[in-house]
């Protein structure tokens, strides 16, 4: 893996640290700290409470473009214990050798544990680097951490800054503070709820929720779709998540965010943000939008992918997660990621059209439904204007209102109603109800006798030489 | 073969207000049974086919004399639930519901109007005159009602003169002899010709092709040589022309129908529109076929007319007669007369015969009918 | 009778015509055919011209040293032996009937008609004098009652139906008629709306139509009652380009028939409506309105220049500037919308004067 900055050290130590967190099932602690005992020192050191390392993620690292005299010496010290272990394992990586190469992995003594039954990791390593970089860096890779919302991981960032005393300040992640729920709940329905708490706090730029905009909880509509390879010899379990809000936002928002027109993809792989691939990208970008009602306009890809949407709807916003994943780790390479993921993405869409009538409509069903007043108009008008009370009375019984009293509007309204939701039902069945259209006014014969169903367009009336 | 063919007939009733708007509760109501069902769904609405594909013929058992066309019982559907068609199912309801509230008022519109009513109302729907007119069809087509009993008024270019007593109801008694060359002219309203009280002398019943023609016949007092009935609607024949003849000839089912039209295609397309009907009429269509013969002019009245009196055939002709020769009613006579104008290139005006004078056309006429001259 | 002596008369002049040429050629000179030319409007705003006069304008004279000429005049025979027999046989011809007489050396009906015109202007007499005649298109209902030929025309005893105009309003006789004014429609659409709303049974009047350009025996039976009844006529066209030249096509008569505007025009008419400031004033919805298009404007503008606009009626040219600047036209239809009988209970009563109830009149209104 190739490493381009001490702040991606940094990450990928971090995202290390999570998955053995992650696959240790136990509440765990996760710490970042970094200090700065001079300006031109600053030591980091990643520990948590997971699962033991096994050594192989360090392998490959190839960390060549910030390695040099004055910056890195490229030495990790890594100290490590499993829970069945009975001694914690002291290491000292140099990154500076070559990958290919056996690197030179020194093993110092060994702590005794003395019988207790624990694991967990500490890496640390001192580089010569400006403190306040890395720590926006690692903050906004935390909030965006935050949205997997793990529920048995808690992160804190430590930060002493020896040159500023008793500037010693702490940042606690902790993934799930409202509800923790339990540990067995899907990866998916945290990914949900970590989502959901990001649109509620502009992207997690407030603390609290946003209460101008969400004020109930309604404004938010939450739709998920999962799909996962099957586990074979080739390929290990790939799952691939994906989580859809469609939320309203009040235009007198202070946050309101001015591109409502515009999606950030947030992507996850392997419990880690990260840049989406070219070829995932595109797959993005071939999903039928336009049977959800939306018109891709173009995906943007400057190190975040963003999809524009020709006139979405106002005031209302899109966003949208996914988290492609092994179920074991560490894993291997595959390609089946661009496969699942417009499987799941319709999934997800799907779901939220299945939960919320009226939404993500496709455009061939928003165009019937514009129809919809006319017809209802028409209808009503129909009904409205006979002199015939036994027809009035028989129309409102099918359309289950009591009084005879009703004005037009209610009518109208009541049959726009129900012409919309066959609009909308038809919409989520996949295959169009075939009905049979009554004749209305039939002669003698029989009804059977020879008719077929032909549907023609507008303007094939076909008129003999005689006209 | 006639049995089964009338099986397949569909057409258009002639309906007062009252019934009409029946149907059209009954299609509302329909609508929302389906609408509020269990398993509720926007009905589709069926129509007869107007495409040419569902035109049937009757064949005459014996002869092709009783020869006529029909509509027959393919249907296709307006839908609301494909995107691109459907304003048509929208357009059909918009009509409906004008036609409803205007026969509601014991009124009539004109195509014209209802159009500028429907593009008020509904200007997201109708942008033309055409669709109006073709959504008419489509709710002719349901409701199976004649687009007069939708409360649509019709006009009628139609004329009789001769040898026909005529009376409206709680009128005088009318004497088509003594209106002069204008004639009598026949009303749009198929009701009332549906109930005029007729008598006649005559022996014949004479459909002129032209205005100018038909004129000429009545201001020469033709009837009182030749004891007939004369008509046109001065071109095409509009549906009451059609109603009043069809009317006549059942009335008077002794008297034979001869038509005098000019020696082209177009004049022929006119006798065959009298004859078996038009497709155009959609439902319409059918009911008023008559036995209608060619008198004149035909290939052996050639020799009556100087040779400077015809006219090559222009590339409109050509195309009539291509459409009639397709025509499976087409008789075989008429079938060899209209090789012959195509095989010569040229075609004939009636007022040619005006070359013996204006009074030559009476003789000819009674000529013609005394040898029994006609196909 | 009177037709006779008219016949004989112009027999007679047709009789000293052929004199005429026949003189001339036997002394070996090119007959000299003098026609005069006729107009009913020029386009000169600035001319003090005598359009309104009914004198020729210039005159032409045809001989037979130009080959043109040469075709026209025997053209001009052609037609006018068939216009002898026609009235040696009092018979009448329509002008595609004298066409047919010789197709080959007519070429176009055009050539005929011009010829026709001619022979009216030679012989100084109308069109249905030669016994030349076109079937009538022409449409009349309401409070009339008059004879044609022994015909009676009894609309008083039905004022909702429609009757069609005679063709040879020289046989009209017995004119009697209750109604206070004649109202003309341009369309039969509009006739029929009238009739449906039963207009005439509420409104004490004459409904004429020509169908679009009316015919001649239309605007002559409109002039007959005219004259004979001495009633207001007021007429209801499109506002369109196309209304305004049919309305003065009655007012004023057409360029083609100038030589006989005298008898054809009828300068009582009053234009009712539809004025291009009447879409405000009646709330018609917008939809309505048409923009004009490149062709109306031409033809608006072409009409404006007439003289007999400026000089008669000002007032109707200030209309139609105001339409060729609003830039849009709409129809008598369009006053359906609202509600079907608007045009009959509304638009038409709110622009009729209302008439003064004379003594002795034993209808009330």
């Amino acid at each position: 893996m190739e490493i381009s900055s001490t702040s991606n050290l940094c990450i990928h130590l971090i995202s290390c640290a999570f998955q053995r967190c992650r696959l240790s099932q136990q509440l765990c602690r996760l710490s970042a700290v970094l200090k700065s005992p001079s300006p031109s020192i600053l030591q980091i050191s990643i520990s948590d409470t997971g699962i033991g390392s096994c050594l192989e993620e360090f392998q490959d690292l190839n960390c060549s473009s910030i390695i040099s005299a004055e910056f890195w010496d490229g030495i990790l010290s890594v100290k490590t214990t499993a829970i069945c272990d009975d001694e914690i394992y002291h290491y000292h990586f140099n990154l500076r050798e070559n990958i290919s190469s056996s690197r030179t992995l020194t093993r110092l003594p060994s702590n005794p544990k003395n019988g207790l039954k624990f694991s967990g990791t500490v890496i640390c390593l001192s580089i010569s680097e400006s403190i306040d970089v890395l720590v926006s860096e690692i903050n906004h890779f935390f909030q965006k951490m935050m949205i997997l919302n793990i529920p048995n991981i808690a992160i804190e960032l430590l930060i002493e800054r020896e040159d500023i005393p008793g500037s010693r300040c702490e940042n606690v992640f902790l993934a799930n503070r409202s509800n923790p729920g339990p540990l067995s709940t899907s990866n998916v329905e945290f990914l949900k709820s970590g989502l959901e708490d990001y649109v509620l706090k502009h992207g997690n730029s407030l603390t609290q929720k946003c209460s101008t905009c969400f004020a109930t909880s309604e404004c938010l509509k939450v739709g998920s779709g999962i799909a996962c390879s099957t586990e074979s010899h080739k390929s290990s379990g790939l799952m691939m998540e994906v989580v859809i809000i469609i939320s309203e936002i009040e235009s007198t928002c202070p946050c309101f965010r001015e591109c409502s027109s515009k999606t950030e993809v947030l992507y996850f792989k392997d419990f880690t943000p990260c840049s989406i691939s070219h070829s995932t990208l595109n797959v993005l970008s071939t999903i039928d939008w336009k049977s959800y009602g939306l018109t891709l306009e173009n995906v943007v890809d400057r190190g975040v992918c963003v999809l524009v949407w020709e006139d979405s709807p106002s005031h209302s916003h899109i966003d949208m997660v996914v988290h492609c994943y092994h179920k074991q780790y560490p894993m291997h390479k595959t390609q089946l990621e661009r496969h699942l993921i417009k499987k799941a993405v319709k999934a997800a869409l799907n779901n939220l059209k299945e939960k919320h009538p009226g939404i993500l409509l496709s455009a061939h069903a928003l165009k019937i439904c514009s129809h919809a007043p006319d017809l209802a108009r028409s209808i009503a008008g129909l009904i409205l204007s006979s002199n015939d009370p036994d027809f009035q009375g028989e129309c409102f019984s099918l359309l289950g209102l009591q009084s005879r009293e009703i004005g037009a509007d209610v009518v109208e309204d009541c049959i726009e109603e129900k012409i919309v939701s066959v609009i909308e039902m038809n919409d989520r069945k996949s295959r169009q109800r075939k009905v049979v259209a009554p004749f209305l006014f039939e002669d003698d014969c029989d009804q059977d006798s020879n008719y077929q169903h032909k549907e023609y367009e507008e303007g094939e009336d076909e008129f003999g030489y005689v006209d | 073969m006639r049995f089964f063919a009338d099986r397949e007939i569909c057409y258009a009733d002639i309906l007062p207000p009252p019934e009409v708007r029946a149907r059209i509760e009954v299609a509302v109501l329909n609508f929302l049974k389906i609408l509020t069902c269990t398993d509720p769904a926007i009905s589709d609405l069926l129509l007869i086919n107007r495409k040419s594909s569902n035109r049937r013929v009757s064949q005459g058992l014996l002869t092709d004399d009783d020869t006529w066309i029909f509509l027959s019982r393919s249907f296709c559907k307006r839908t609301l639930m494909r995107a691109n068609a459907a304003k048509a199912f929208i357009r059909v309801w918009k009509v409906m519901e004008m036609c409803f509230k205007i026969l509601s008022q014991e009124k009539r519109v004109t195509q014209r109007e209802l159009f500028y009513k429907l593009l008020c109302v509904s200007p997201d729907c109708f942008s033309s005159q055409l669709q109006v007119n073709r959504t008419i069809q489509d709710v002719v087509g349901l409701l199976r009602c004649s687009r007069y009993s939708l409360g649509i008024m019709a006009s009628s270019r139609g004329i009789v003169a001769g040898r026909l007593l005529l009376q409206e109801p709680d009128k005088e008694v009318v004497d088509c002899s003594e209106c002069g060359s204008s004639g009598y002219a026949i009303s749009g309203d198929l009701d009332l010709l549906d109930r005029l009280v007729m008598k006649t002398d005559a022996r014949y019943i004479i459909i002129v092709e032209k205005h100018a023609i038909f004129h000429r016949l009545a201001e020469d007092r033709v009837f009182n040589h030749i004891p007939s009935i004369l008509i046109t609607a001065k071109g095409y024949p509009d549906i009451a022309t059609r109603f009043l003849l069809h009317r006549m000839s059942r009335t008077f089912p002794e008297l034979p129908i001869m038509a005098l039209v000019d020696w082209n295609p177009a004049g022929l397309a006119i006798l065959c529109t009298f004859k078996f009907g038009s497709i155009g009429m959609g439902l319409e269509a059918y009911r008023y076929a008559c036995n209608v013969k060619w008198l004149g002019l035909r290939g052996d009245d050639l020799q009556l007319i100087p040779e400077e009196s015809l006219v090559s055939l222009k590339p409109r002709d050509l195309q009539i007669a291509k459409s009639l020769m397709s025509s499976e009613t087409l008789q075989e006579k008429h079938r060899e007369e209209l090789a012959l104008m195509v095989q010569s290139g040229k075609r004939a005006e009636i007022e040619a015969l005006y070359f013996h004078g204006y009074d030559y056309l009476g003789k000819y006429i009674a000529k013609k009918i005394v040898q029994a001259n006609y196909i | 009778m009177e037709r006779n002596a008219s016949s004989r008369a112009l027999l007679s002049k047709i009789k000293d015509l052929t004199t005429s040429l026949v003189k001339e050629l036997s002394e070996g000179r090119s007959p000299n055919i003098c026609i005069h030319n006729f107009r009913n409007y020029c386009t000169d705003p600035n001319s003090n011209c005598l359009c309104s006069s009914d004198l020729p304008k210039g005159q032409q004279v045809l001989t037979l040293t130009r080959q043109c000429h040469a075709c026209r005049i025997d053209v001009l025979l052609r037609v006018l032996v068939i216009v002898q027999k026609l009235l040696q046989e009092n018979r009448h011809g329509s002008k595609r009937d004298i066409y047919y007489m010789h197709p080959s050396v007519f070429s176009e009906q055009s050539v005929v008609d011009r010829a026709i015109n001619d022979i009216c202007i030679l012989l100084q007499c109308s069109r249905h004098n030669l016994n030349v005649v076109s079937v009538g298109n022409g449409l009349v209902m309401g409070w009339l009652r008059f004879l044609e030929a022994g015909r009676k025309f009894d609309c008083i005893n039905s004022p909702t139906t429609a009757y069609t105009i005679p063709v040879h309003v020289e046989e009209v006789k017995d004119i009697v008629s209750v109604a206070k004014y004649i109202l003309i429609v341009e369309k039969e659409s509009v006739f029929q709306r009238l009739a449906n709303d039963k207009f005439c049974n509420a409104n004490r009047c004459i409904v004429i139509t020509g169908r679009g350009y009316p015919d001649i025996p239309t605007r002559r039976f409109l002039r007959l009652l005219v004259e004979k009844l001495c009633l207001p006529v007021y007429c209801l066209v499109d506002c369109d380009p196309y209304g305004f030249d049919i309305l003065t096509t009655y007012r004023f008569g057409s360029m083609q028939m100038a030589f006989d505007a005298k008898v054809l025009r009828v300068p009582e008419v009053q234009w009712l409506g539809a004025f291009p400031s009447d879409f405000e004033k009646y709330d018609l919805p917008q939809q309505c309105l048409l923009p004009l298009t490149a062709e109306d404007k031409r033809r608006t503008e072409t009409m404006l220049l007439r003289c007999y606009l400026q000089k008669e009626v000002p007032e109707w040219r200030l209309e139609l500037e105001l339409m060729l600047q609003k830039g849009v036209k709409f129809e008598i239809e369009a006053f359906s919308v609202h509600t079907l009988s608007f045009l009959s209970e509304q638009y038409i009563p709110s622009k009729i004067p209302k008439v003064e109830v004379l003594p002795g009149n034993n209808f009330k209104s």
